[in-house]
Parts: C-alpha cells; sequence; structure tokens
C-alpha cells in the first residue's frame, strides 16, 4: 500500500489527483463494458444483414411480422400478469403483517426473501413437475377421472412470475404501511369511512410509491426473464426467447433481427421506469415517522382467513424449494425415477459435473470480488462527489438495470469478438458480463452505508497529513466493510443464479449450474436437475442468512 | 482490512489473468453433441472407462452447434461434433477437419465416409402417435394425412433452425411430392403444429400426451412405446427415409489424438453395439439392428439425393422462417 499512496501523492490541486484517476478508470469501465456493447447492440440493428448498409427493415420486420408482434403481446401480457399478480398477493399480504399481530411474521419473511433469490427456472420446472401434463397433482385428479387444464403457456409464467416476485412488492409496501401516519386513517374513520373502502381510498393512496415500485420492478424483471417462458411457456414465446432464438439462428452472421428485438425490450423497460418516475413526481409524499399505526389483534373468523391467506401464500412461494429438495432425493435411473429415495443425482452431480458446480462458484466468486473492489470506489465517487459527472456516473449505473441478460450478452458477443480483445468462449466474458450487471447491487449497498459515514473523519486524516487513497483505505473502508459484505451477498446471489446471460455467452468448459440446470430440464433429466437446483439454493441460502445477521434492516436489504 | 481487501484484488486479478486456459484441454475431448441422452449415456461412460479421457459435452439442436461453430470459428472450442444430421456436416465443409476413423471400411456402401465427416448412424423419419387420444381409424398415415384440419394444435415437430432431423424430414417430404406441392403441403402441416425446441422433445410430448401426433427419429419413438407408453411409431405410407447422422473432427480441435479416439470408439464394434441397445440402426454391417425395429425394407424409401438437401438447406430455412414469422 505504501507504493500505491506514493504513486498518488502529487500536489493536492493538480489534475492526476488520486480521486480523479479513480473517476476517470470507473468512467472508462462503464464505457468499455457497458456502453459500447449497448451501442453495438444499437447500431447493428439498423444494419443489412447481408449487404452491410444502413436500413430500417429490420425494425420493420420486427414491427410487423406476426410470429414478433405475438410475442410482443406475450411479453407484455406476462410482465403486466406478472406485477398485478405480485400486487394482487403482496398487498393485502403487507397488510395483514403490518396492521394485525399475526404470528410467525418471521416465517413469511425468510420465505419471502429465499422465493425472490431463487432464479425463476427453478419455480418454473417445479410447477412442472407438480401441474405439468405428466406431474403429480394432474395425475391424482386424471386417476379420479378429473382434466386439469394446461400449465404450459402464458397462465404457467404469470404463475411462476407471480410467486416469484410478489415479495418486492410485499416487502417494501410493508414497509411503507409501518410508518403511514395514523391520523389519515382515523380521519376517515371518524368521518364515517367504512374499512374497506378506508383501506382503498386513503391507505392504499399513502403507500402507492411503494406498491408502485415493487410492482415496476416485477414488471421490469419479468419481461427480462428467458428461463421461465424457456421452461414453460412453451408454444408461448416472449421478446426474451425469441432474441435467444433469433440469436441463435443468426450466430455466424450478423444478429441484425435478435438485436432489433433486444432493443424493444430495452425500451419497453425503460418506459416502465419512466412512466413510474412521472406518476411520483406528479404527487407528494410526505413520510412520518410520528403517530405510527398500531398493530390490531386478530380473532373471529378475520383472523382465519388472514391466518389463511398467509399459511396460503408461504405454502404456494415455498412450494418450488420443496419440490426441488424433495425431486433431488429421488432415486433414478437414466433419466427415469425408479420411485425409491436415493443419492443417485448428486452421485452423477459429482461423478460427472465438478467442473460445472467449481465454474458457477469461480466466476461468481470472481464477479463478486472485481464488484466489492470496484463498487466501494464507485460509491465513493457517486456519494462524495457531487458533481455533474458524478451524476451521470450515478445515471449510468441505473442501465443495467433495464438492459435484459439476452440483449447484454448480445452486446458483449458483439463487442469482444476480434483481437485486440477477443473473449469468445472464455470464462473471462462470462465473468466480465456478470460483473457489469450486477455491479449496481454492489454500489447500491456501499452508497447507502457510506452515505451515513460522515466525511468529517476521512478530512481529518488527511488534514493529519494521510495521502487520500490511504485515507480512504484506512479510515473510510473500514467502516463500509459491513456495506461491502452485505453488498457482496447480494451480488453473489445474482451472480450464482445467472442464466440468460451465461447462456449465450458459455461452451463446452465454461458450462454452469443454471445452463446445466437448463439443458437437464429441456431434456427431461429432473432428476439431476434437481440436484443442481439444490446446491444453488442452498449457496444462496447461506448468503441470506448471512445479510440477515450483518444487515440491520433484514428484509430491507433484498428490495 | 487491508489484507482482506488485497487479497480481494489478487483474486479478481488472477481470475483475469488465470481465465484463458479455460480453452486449453487436456486428456480431455469436447463433443458438441445433438444425440440423445440414451445414447450419451451408453457412449460417454464406455468411452472414459476404456480410454481414460474425460468427455465434456455441449448439447444443443444441431442448427445452434453449426452456429456456434460459425461464431467460433478459428478457435479452439471443441475437438468433435457428435451425432448431427448428414446434410448439415456436408453443407458445411469448412467447419471441419479430415479424419477417418478407423472400422470405415465396415460401414454399409450406401452411407460410405467422405474424408471430412463419418456416418455414426441410421435414422428413419417416422410418426409418433399418442394411442390414447387418438383411435386407430383417426391416425394419419401419410404426410397428406398430417395436413387435415382435424389435427390442428395435435401436431409436434421440432424448431428447423435447431434440429436437423427436422430438416432431414422437411428434406424428404420436399423429394417426395416436389418443391412446390411439397412447400405447400408442409406449410399447410405447420398450420396444424405447436413448434418444440429440440427433436428429443416432439416425442415426450406425445408420450405425456401434450401432443397427439409427432414427426420424429424412429429410435426416440421405440423408447417411449418400449418403456410403455401409450404411443405407437409408424412409417409414413407415401414415403420417408433412412438417413445417416453423422461426425467429424472440427477444423480446429484442441485435442486432436483424443477428438479421433472418440470418433474411432464411435465407429467400434464395441460403440455401434452399445447405441444399437438403444434403438439405433448401426451403420457397421457386422453390427445387428434391435429386432424392434421395423426392417427397412418394410418401408416405402424415398431416393434421397443428400447433395441436394444439404445444398438447398440455406434456402429452406429462410422459406421456413419466412411462413412462420407470418402465421
Amino acid at each position: 500500500m505504501t507504493g500505491l499512496s506514493a504513486l498518488f501523492r502529487k500536489g493536492p490541486g493538480g489534475l492526476f489527483t488520486f480521486w480523479n484517476v479513480v473517476f476517470a478508470l470507473c468512467l472508462a469501465m462503464i464505457a468499455v463494458l457497458l456502453l459500447r456493447p449497448i451501442s453495438e447492440v444499437f447500431v447493428v440493428g439498423f444494419i443489412d444483414p447481408d449487404s452491410g448498409a444502413f436500413t430500417l427493415t429490420n425494425y420493420v420486420r420486427v414491427l410487423t411480422r406476426p410470429y414478433y408482434l405475438a410475442a410482443l403481446r406475450n411479453t407484455l401480457v406476462v410482465g403486466g400478469g406478472g406485477a398485478l399478480g405480485a400486487c394482487i398477493i403482496g398487498v393485502p399480504l403487507a397488510y395483514f403483517v403490518a396492521r394485525f399481530r399475526v404470528k410467525g411474521r418471521n416465517v413469511i419473511s425468510t420465505v419471502a426473501v429465499l422465493a425472490l433469490v431463487s432464479p425463476p427456472f427453478i419455480g418454473a420446472y417445479s410447477w412442472i413437475l407438480v401441474l405439468g401434463s405428466n406431474g403429480w397433482i394432474t395425475r391424482l385428479l386424471r386417476a379420479w377421472g378429473i382434466a386439469f387444464p394446461s400449465i404450459y403457456g402464458t397462465p404457467g409464467i404469470i404463475l411462476v412470475f407471480t410467486l416469484k416476485f410478489f415479495p418486492f412488492v410485499y416487502l417494501m409496501t410493508e414497509g411503507a404501511l409501518r410508518s403511514v401516519n395514523r391520523s389519515y386513517e382515523e380521519a376517515a374513520a371518524n368521518l364515517g369511512c367504512a374499512p374497506l373502502s378506508r383501506f382503498f381510498r386513503i391507505t392504499l393512496p399513502l403507500v402507492f410509491p411503494a406498491v408502485s415500485s415493487g410492482a415496476i420492478l416485477a414488471f421490469v424483471l419479468s419481461i427480462a426473464d428467458f428461463g421461465t417462458p424457456a421452461v414453460i411457456g412453451r408454444n408461448a414465446n416472449t421478446l426474451s426467447t425469441i432474441a435467444y432464438n433469433q440469436y441463435t439462428s443468426e450466430m455466424g452472421g450478423t444478429p441484425s433481427i435478435a438485436v432489433a428485438i433486444s432493443m424493444l425490450m430495452i425500451v419497453i423497460s425503460m418506459a416502465a421506469v419512466f412512466l413510474q418516475r412521472y406518476f411520483l413526481g406528479k404527487r407528494r409524499y410526505a413520510g412520518a415517522f410520528t403517530n405510527l399505526p398500531e398493530q390490531k389483534p386478530l380473532s373471529g373468523l378475520f383472523g382465519i382467513l388472514v391466518y389463511g391467506f398467509c399459511a396460503l401464500v408461504v405454502l404456494f412461494a415455498a412450494l418450488p424449494m420443496i419440490v426441488v429438495f424433495y425431486t433431488s432425493l429421488l432415486a433414478t435411473n437414466g433419466p427415469v425415477f425408479t420411485g425409491a429415495f436415493g443419492l443417485s443425482s448428486y452421485q452423477r452431480v459429482w461423478r460427472e459435473l465438478p467442473n460445472v458446480v467449481g465454474n458457477s462458484f469461480l466466476f461468481s466468486l470472481a464477479a463478486v470480488a472485481m464488484i466489492s473492489l470496484t463498487s466501494a470506489f464507485i460509491s465513493y465517487v457517486v456519494v462524495r462527489r457531487e458533481t455533474w459527472l458524478a451524476g451521470l456516473l450515478d445515471s449510468l449505473l441505473m442501465v443495467p438495470y433495464v438492459v435484459p441478460g439476452v440483449v447484454m450478452a448480445i452486446g458483449f458477443t458483439l463487442t469482444f469478438n476480434k483481437p485486440p480483445v477477443d473473449l469468445i468462449g472464455t470464462a473471462l466474458i462470462i465473468i466480465l458480463v456478470v460483473f457489469i450487471r450486477r455491479l449496481p447491487y454492489g454500489v447500491r449497498s456501499t452508497s447507502s452505508i457510506l452515505r451515513q459515514i460522515k466525511p468529517s473523519i476521512e478530512e481529518a486524516a488527511i488534514n493529519l497529513g494521510s495521502p487520500p487513497a490511504k485515507a480512504f483505505l484506512k479510515v473510510t473502508v473500514p467502516i463500509m466493510i459491513p456495506g461491502i459484505i452485505v453488498g457482496a451477498m447480494m451480488s453473489f446471489i445474482t451472480a450464482i443464479n445467472e442464466l440468460s446471460s451465461t447462456l449465450l455467452l458459455y461452451t463446452g468448459a465454461t458450462a454452469t449450474m443454471p445452463v446445466k440446470i437448463y439443458a437437464a430440464v429441456l431434456d427431461g433429466e429432473f432428476g439431476l436437475a434437481a440436484a443442481l437446483s439444490t446446491i444453488l439454493l442452498v449457496s444462496s441460502g447461506i448468503c441470506v442468512f448471512v445479510v440477515f445477521r450483518l444487515s440491520e434492516n433484514r428484509e430491507g436489504a433484498f428490495v | 482490512m487491508k489484507k482482506a481487501f488485497c487479497m480481494m484484488a489478487a483474486l479478481a486479478a488472477m481470475t483475469l489473468y488465470a481465465s484463458p486456459p479455460a480453452r486449453a484441454a487436456d486428456g480431455k475431448v469436447i463433443v458438441y453433441t445433438a444425440a440423445p441422452q440414451e445414447i450419451v449415456d451408453k457412449i460417454v461412460p464406455a468411452f472414459e472407462k476404456k480410454t481414460g479421457i474425460k468427455v465434456e459435452l455441449v448439447k444443443a439442436g444441431a442448427g445452434e452447434l453449426i452456429n456456434r461453430l460459425k461464431a467460433e470459428k478459428g478457435r479452439q472450442t471443441a475437438d468433435v461434433i457428435w451425432s448431427v444430421g448428414g446434410d448439415i456436416l456436408q453443407a458445411n465443409p469448412d467447419l471441419l477437419g479430415t479424419y477417418t476413423p478407423a472400422g470405415a471400411d465396415k460401414v454399409f456402401p450406401e452411407v460410405k465416409p467422405t474424408g471430412k465427416w463419418t456416418p455414426f448412424t441410421l435414422i428413419a423419419t417416422s410418426f409418433i402417435i399418442n394411442t390414447s387420444m387418438l383411435a386407430p381409424a383417426d391416425r394419419p398415415r401419410t404426410w397428406q394425412d398430417l395436413a387435415n384440419p382435424k389435427y390442428k394444435g395435435k401436431i409436434s415437430i421440432a424448431r428447423l433452425d435447431k434440429s436437423s432431423s427436422s430438416y432431414i424430414q422437411l428434406a424428404a417430404l420436399l423429394q417426395i411430392d416436389g418443391l412446390d406441392k411439397g412447400w405447400d403441403l408442409y406449410s399447410r402441416i405447420l398450420d396444424n403444429t405447436q413448434l418444440a425446441n429440440s427433436s428429443g422433445a416432439v416425442p415426450k410430448f406425445v408420450n405425456d400426451g401434450e401432443a397427439a401426433i409427432g414427426i420424429c427419429n424412429e429410435d426416440v419413438g421405440l423408447l417411449y412405446k418400449n418403456g410403455g407408453g401409450p404411443v405407437e411409431v409408424i412409417y409414413p405410407a407415401d414415403g420417408t427415409t433412412a438417413q445417416a447422422d453423422g461426425m467429424a473432427m472440427l477444423a480446429t480441435p484442441a485435442n486432436p489424438a483424443a477428438g479421433k479416439a472418440y470418433l474411432d470408439f464411435a465407429l467400434s464394434v464395441e460403440g455401434q453395439t452399445l447405441v444399437a441397445s438403444v434403438g439405433r440402426r448401426p451403420v457397421r454391417m457386422d453390427v445387428p439392428a434391435l429386432a424392434s425395429l421395423a426392417p427397412l425394407s418394410s418401408m416405402k424409401l424415398v431416393n434421397y439425393n443428400l447433395e441436394w438437401a444439404a445444398g438447398y438447406q440455406k434456402t429452406a430455412l429462410a422459406k421456413w422462417n419466412d411462413i412462420i414469422m407470418s402465421k
């Protein structure tokens, strides 16, 4: 570290101060890893794949052909359905838990967080195991002579998204409901407003920012998700599955149509985010920390209904995890379940796929190490330097939220496919794509803790003669460590569950667990998929535990 | 604290510099394959046990594998492509190296190795039918029958851009009926079809009752029938074809010796006997096919022109794309 500090011990007013250099490096990194791939995607969309000339035909084709329009419609339907479903479950659950003395609140929030961190495609395939055409319940009902409607297609996708994303709405809304000023509701009650109408006319509007943030998040993540429609969608294509299909059929040539579809996805996500900002901007909300609402006791029929509702939600949200764990313990003979219990699926993982498990951990750890390192510096720049450039950096970090993984991966293959930077088929390209996609999670976590640290401590160190780099590393970073660890855990969870971008970038030597699970599910190898999924879920669960221990606002860290 | 920070930096740096060897190979062979899992489970463990060479598989549809290879051209990402349609290999000679495995002289003379690629097995195109969904009188017998509107939404076919067996089905149909009538018929069949993402999924959908009829390779259909599923495998009465799926060295293998060993094993008596045991027709004259397979002489076989089929593939794909994009 002495070498480093000597390096940056230039005059305090010079251009090449430590933080200026860090700032420049951050911007350069974002330019290369984020802006360049996205602009490649943007440009290629306007290029004729045969002649290389400028053209609008790619977009015209995507916006006129029935095949693409059907996918666009499906995307909006499952995105809207997922968001709506998340609200229908999340808002009542939040209201019950926040306003009544519901026992087992910790169980509900733990299951919600676990549902949130488990990859959606695992949910999709466990619902196939239960309600698919050969699923347990389907077979049971068939034995009784009841025909069960198909779960495949948009209904299945919406079911999975609802149960996957309701925790966003629940966790955000619950926090908001707890901090609403009680007097508004009491005033309405005194004026004779009935409880139900009071909820819709007073309470719900007051927590609208939280509900809408959760819903928009569910919408954006739903339309970007690849694994769920690919596994359970069958003939119902969404933009992300046709972007992937189109990309694989254009591979080796120019993926013009695939990028045109990609741009469409980005536009929809951005429109959703801006729409929400616009609605929020028109109203003013005052957070109140006085006169907080009280929790009422539950009794009678209403109490039974509330508990029944909570229990059902917990059961449905936890079902994929239970199914996956149970299935992983069934003995298999090839793709066929023998009916007995056994560890043969784990033995197959151990025998055939140890490198895949190793890859997953190696890539995720590498990406997380880079994220932790970079986000410490970036959040310092963003939080402590209130220039417009720092503001720009902050807004640029919003971009990975609205760019679907499939699109980011296509951008990477377009950018890093020829010397001097030829990364196709390497582990590095997977690590880098995961890094840039998950960097915002790390930055958000470190920024929030940095905002609570007074700059004066660090300034004192500098006044006493310490160089800025040393002051940052020896004074500020140690205080930031809990935030860095929480950020690292959050990034690790999302990194190890990443499917949509890695599926386009992997080769034989760089396959990861989600990629193999996806392939195994398509092949009907449900035992193998279940064993790998259990390993993923347990890894994520351990990280959740660490975050719970380190974070003051346990569930808040996840939304 | 500083230590932890330095370690993280070191770890990040290490992975940055240590990642390129992910491409290198030692004592392992990287195989791109569209083979069904039953064949993988027979061949791969037997090969690993015999040679001590570890097999790393990339499984995808033939179309996707070929496109991956085009995108990865010049890089040593894989050694061997194994069990994809002969047409697609014939159509992409520049992706392949040259190697003729040991035992090539024992192969049926109709499907001789070309020097670039070698046939691995023979597969006849068949219809798989869910017997509990369709009464015997309702079952289709010919390609023409498949276009009957009463089968709307009941047929499963793998996507042409993913599956090389799908292309062989189409190419056979075009050679039975001629280009114009053939495309018209195929397009009307597509009106009745739910596309599957892989040819392996087609018989599964039929077995599980998600589709009543599937067009698929006979061996996978037979697996479900022999496993007790409510399915029947029939060969279209107006013509079918038995084509080779092939295997080849790639143009830039990372481990050529291991690749050659793999191809040799796949064509050996041992390897061919293993594939015969799961219902594939072996290409070696000295290895018998499974008795439950209908003899080729019982089918109406079309005179299949592989050269033409390989050359027409790109046009066919564009035309297919055009048809499904407009539906």
